[in-house]
């Protein structure tokens, strides 16, 4: 078989190269760039593109993407050549039908772009990642494996973490450029250089005034850009329809909002949102939206303020322009990258993050923009003119070095065969991208808390970003995910992060009845909100809230009486009993309480009935247990009487009188052991005593 | 060995004609028995003293909070001692079996294997210093199944396999006389899933002092005792067991780990100052499962082990179903041995429950070889 193709292999390209002599050969260099699918992989592309075009008018450049992916009207209007192949995203999970469907496409945009290549015959294959790429590259691959064609590949990657397809085709990349430093370690060193994000020239020769002028915008008015990425964000279109009212109050405002991409559906829902808001009348002259923009850097030098996603070349973009920015990084990204972005450009002043919040709606947790806050940050900001200034020119400093200048310099060394000079990288920018996996989040907040002594000691970004996590957390459809929790997590870490916003959210989590399917109920299991997730928001989120108030009370109460799981009732009770909020209803229900089946859950009423009740209810309900067959329950007893006498419930001589009914006969002991117990108790005293004398 | 020395000097030499009782089961049944208690208890103090000189201590999970809650009590300190049993064990069996036999190889076999792959597992969590990074999982469950299979290709296999040939494939049923099906080429996983099932609920009740110790022993006995009917011609037939020759040397390897078990439980007993670990306790589950296939008896494990079948049950309830699947908790805590303590019993009074609850299980074992 491989004798077969390599002979088959052979002859076409005696027959191709004999083509090309009669053609007359090649003189100028050709160039194919491959990628897309968003925005962030197509704008490097272009940058690259069109730099060669200005040094090099004689080159050849051809792209290639798919028919109705953004690709296919931006290259158009940047007046490149473009070709079309079929591609589809490579599908998650493991459906059959679907990975065959994909296989069966793959190889038809494999077919098409062999054709592709052996026609134009690149020199150098540039690669932008986005599984658009995936045809030619593999393409390439199977050529190179046949000897039938060799060009250079210089493969792109924009993001912090790389797509798949990047992660491939890597091995038979001759160079992969990273954006960022923590990238390199997923490729081979010795192809790996660090070129940050291109940007296109126009964005550097842009100036505020002509900018405004071409677009129409009053000179005097402070423009807010607001943006959602190419893809469009329909939370950010949402939440600006809400804040637009109280935005424009501002005379001196004027909004530019690029809507993005939108299904017709989209658009229709959003205009009735619109004009549900605001008067179509009043927003004439400030406000102003379109669904796409073509010259990017016009909008961007007519700003004042943007508003935009936390994608790595839009932040680039804005560095290179000199503009503040208030990012909001989507919460769906892969590994957490957009806000890792977002709190660096935090970190150099050069903007402010908003997070996302969660909220209950509609009988679940829901991630969502705050408005009010879009409100009061954007008015904030612009009021701010000294601090607009500082910003501007915090991210004008960010971006010195000239990423495409570099990138065309390394593809002209590629292209002339030298060695590729590779550039260092900078180990120590990992400690603030790090983003910390679910399961290790709560060790690494608690250990955090710690080294600062105190939750109030943390720096307030982060914790805004710890809360953030917990948000995203709370939203998750998954409550568990091996070896914790997602929505448990965020439980726990709104616990620990005393958040307190979120005390209502967790109330309706708490008392939610929606039921899980047939087979599950079956089996023993209740509500769509588990049991063990139900006892968490009990136990470590709203007993570390620890606030006493009569909402939390009553669900306290309701979920005492008719939680189906004896965990979440004990816990209930106990929590109860700490916040210790004495009225006669309460009493009423710790009684009704009593008759709860599990022993458990009984032994902690019994300690809440100590806590809160007056002395003769105490004494009258506690008496039915002096003889209980359960020592647990004695035991209960008993501290409730200790409980009720350190009130001041019951006099000493009672206490007396009712210990001696108890009866206890023994069933239960604890080991002891004499000799460990003195081994580690003299330790303890020889190790204290040597730190006092290293102390000293 | 011995049975071999014995052999020879009872056929070459006149004084030493005695040595004929060499032949009898029940004799070298007896005297392996007393030869792996007597050298579990003389070896015992110098192994546990060994194990904790070279720093082979449990460092076990606080499942009640118990210790780290303001109780002011000293962890209790326990050695590895699977090893010692796991010796005593292979050396007894190897002194007065015949070795050369097939049921032999198969068993010891087995015993070692999964003796050391408790072994592996135990010294991982000592290097680390911690009980849940010992072998993962999905390894520990992988290489019982690789192994397992193997020898389930060698037991259907007709030139391999230490069974009459007919039988190998039969499945029987406890109060049955007759197999209910031949499972063929289905034996194999059936086979895989007996003894990893087995292998792994001995080491899941092995939580308390003592616990698992006395329902193993239990089960050996029983074991032995079905084991020694199906050796005998007479006795097979007239109980309508299948007669497989040379399946005796089973019933010695049985009273062997039943001395071995006794003599273990003599330093086991609570408070212990040793414990078998994932060695001695996978080492005798794997044993045990591997015995049951060669005496042909696999579901009568379920009657006899119940008390182990009920605490894999409570993990798989408790973990699988309960935790992963539906969110709640069926037990205070998993395994059930656990549950009790959290519920407030004295470990003593559980292990002894338990120790009652495996007698009768072992009695009602015992009458399925007539009532049937």
């Amino acid at each position: 078989m491989i004798f077969l193709l390599d002979h088959f292999g052979f002859s076409m390209c005696v027959t191709v190269s004999k083509k090309l002599v009669l053609f007359g050969g090649q003189t100028s260099v050709k160039y194919l760039f491959t990628g897309g699918g968003t925005g962030g992989h197509i704008y490097p592309a272009l940058a690259i593109a069109d730099e060669i075009r200005r040094q090099k008018p004689e080159a050849e450049i051809l792209f290639v993407g798919r028919k109705d992916k953004l690709e296919s009207r931006v290259v158009p209007n940047q007046k490149f050549e473009i070709k079309f192949v079929r591609s589809l995203p490579f599908p998650r999970g493991w459906s059959p039908v679907k990975l065959l469907f994909f296989a069966g496409v793959l190889f038809m945009g494999i077919l098409q772009s062999t054709i592709i290549l052996m026609r134009f015959r690149p020199k150098m294959i540039i690669g932008t990642g986005g599984y658009v790429s995936a045809p030619i590259l593999f393409a390439y691959g199977f050529l190179r494996k046949i000897r039938l064609f060799r060009s250079k590949v210089f493969l792109y990657e924009p993001n912090a973490c790389p797509g798949l397809l990047n992660k491939v085709s890597a091995r038979f990349a001759d160079c992969v450029g990273v954006g960022f430093d923590e990238t390199a370690s997923w490729f081979d060193k010795g192809t790996v250089a660090k070129v940050g994000y291109p940007v296109r020239r126009e964005f550097k020769e842009s100036d505020k005034i002509k900018a405004r002028t071409n677009l129409g915008i009053d000179q005097s008015r402070e423009v807010v850009l607001v943006l959602g990425g190419s893809g469009g964000s329909r939370a950010i279109n949402q939440a600006l329809f809400s804040a637009l009212p109280r935005l424009i109050k501002n005379p001196n405002i004027f909004v530019f909002h690029i809507t993005g991409n939108r299904s017709d559906s989209e658009t229709i829902a959003d205009e009735t949102s619109l004009s549900k808001n605001i008067n179509q009348s009043n927003i004439e002259g400030f406000y102003r939206q379109v669904d796409y923009v073509d010259e990017m850097s016009q909008v961007y030098a007519a700003a004042d303020l943007i508003v935009c996603r936390g994608g790595a070349g839009t932040l680039t973009e804005l560095g290179v322009v000199g503009r503040p920015s208030i990012v909001i990084p989507a919460s769906v990204a892969a590994d957490d990258h957009q806000v890792a972005n977002a709190r660096q450009i935090e970190m150099i002043g050069a903007g402010k993050v908003l997070y996302e919040k969660a909220r209950w709606m509609d009988g679940d947790i829901e991630i969502y923009i705050d408005p009010k806050r879009v409100f009061e940050i954007v008015s904030d900001t612009l009021n701010d003119k000294e601090e607009l200034k500082k910003m501007s020119f915090a991210a004008l400093s960010s971006q010195q070095t000239d990423n495409l200048k570099l990138i065309v310099e390394l593809l002209e060394s590629m292209n002339e065969g030298k060695s590729i000079a590779i550039s260092k990288f900078d180990p120590s920018s990992k400690s603030l991208r790090v983003s910390v996996a679910p399961n290790e989040i709560l060790g690494w907040v608690e250990n955090r808390i710690e080294q600062c002594g105190g939750l109030s000691q943390l720096p307030r970004d982060e914790i805004n970003y710890y809360c953030y996590r917990a948000d995203r957390m709370l939203a998750s459809s998954a409550w568990l995910e091996i070896p914790l929790g997602v929505r448990n997590v965020g439980v726990k870490l709104v616990g620990l992060l005393k958040y307190q916003q979120h005390r209502q959210t967790l109330l309706h989590v708490l008392l939610d009845k929606k039921p899980v399917n047939r087979l599950k109920r079956s089996l023993g299991g209740d509500y769509l909100h588990n049991g063990i997730l139900r006892r968490n928001i009990i136990e470590r989120g709203l007993t570390m809230l620890g606030v006493r108030d009569v909402n939390t009370q009553l669900a306290l109460e309701q979920a005492l009486l008719e939680d189906p799981y004896f965990e979440v009732r004990s816990a209930a009770a106990r929590l109860l009993g700490q916040l210790s909020l004495p009225n006669a209803k309460s009493e009423d229900v710790l009684m009704r309480a009593l008759m709860d089946g599990s022993a458990v859950v009984k032994v902690e009423v019994l300690a809440a009935v100590g806590a809160v009740a007056k002395g003769p209810t105490i004494l009258s309900t506690v008496k039915n247990y002096y003889q209980h067959p359960n020592w647990m329950l004695r035991m209960a007893v008993v501290q409730t009487l200790e409980t009720a006498h350190k009130r001041g419930e019951i006099e000493a001589e009672q206490l007396k009188y009712e210990l001696q009914q108890i009866h206890s006969i023994s069933s239960h002991f604890e080991p002891n052991f004499l000799l460990a117990n003195r081994l580690r108790d003299l330790t303890k005293q020889a190790l204290s005593a040597i730190d006092q004398s290293i102390g000293e | 060995m011995l049975f071999y020395l014995g052999n020879y000097l009872n056929e070459t030499v006149e004084i030493f004609s005695f040595l004929r009782l060499v032949d009898s089961i029940i004799f070298r049944a007896l005297s392996g028995a007393l030869t792996a208690l007597v050298l579990t208890i003389l070896l015992g103090d110098r192994v546990i003293l060994y194990m904790y000189k070279i720093g082979y201590r449990d460092n076990p999970r606080d499942y009640l909070n118990f210790y780290s809650s303001g109780n002011d009590i000293a962890k209790p300190i326990k050695t590895y001692g699977g090893p010692l049993l796991v010796g005593v064990i292979f050396v007894s069996s190897v002194l007065w079996c015949k070795v050369h036999t097939g049921f032999v190889v198969a068993c010891l076999t087995s015993f070692v294997f999964f003796g050391i792959l408790g072994w592996i597992d135990d010294s991982m969590k000592v290097r680390f210093g911690n009980s849940d990074k010992g072998l993962s999982e999905k390894k520990k469950l992988g290489l019982q199944i690789f192994y397992c299979t193997a020898f389930g290709f060698i037991y259907i296999s007709p030139y391999l396999t230490p069974l009459p040939v007919e039988y190998a494939t039969l499945l029987y049923v406890p109060f049955l006389k007759y197999p209910i099906t031949n499972l063929a080429w289905f034996y194999v996983p059936f086979l895989a899933f007996t003894i990893t099932a087995i292998s792994n609920s001995v080491n899941i009740a092995d939580g308390i002092d003592g616990l698992a110790i006395v329902p193993v022993a239990f089960v050996m006995g029983v074991m032995g005792v079905f084991a020694y009917i199906s050796s005998h011609a007479r006795f097979a037939e007239f109980l309508i067991f299948p007669f497989m020759p040379g399946v005796g040397e089973i019933a010695v390897i049985c009273s062997v780990v039943f001395g071995a078990c006794l003599g273990f439980l003599w330093f086991n007993s609570y408070p212990a100052n040793v414990i078998m670990g994932d060695t001695g306790s996978m080492a005798l589950g794997g044993l045990l499962g591997t015995i049951s296939v060669l005496v042909k008896q696999e579901f009568l494990f379920v009657i006899v082990g119940g008390v182990f079948v009920f605490e894999a049950f409570s993990v798989i309830l408790q973990d699988k179903l309960g935790v992963k699947w539906l969110g709640r908790r069926f037990f205070s805590r998993a395994p059930v041995h656990h549950h009790f303590q959290q519920r407030g019993l004295a470990d003593t009074k559980i292990v002894v429950r338990f120790w009652i609850v495996a007698g009768i299980l072992a009695l009602c074992g015992l009458a399925t070889v007539k009532i049937r």
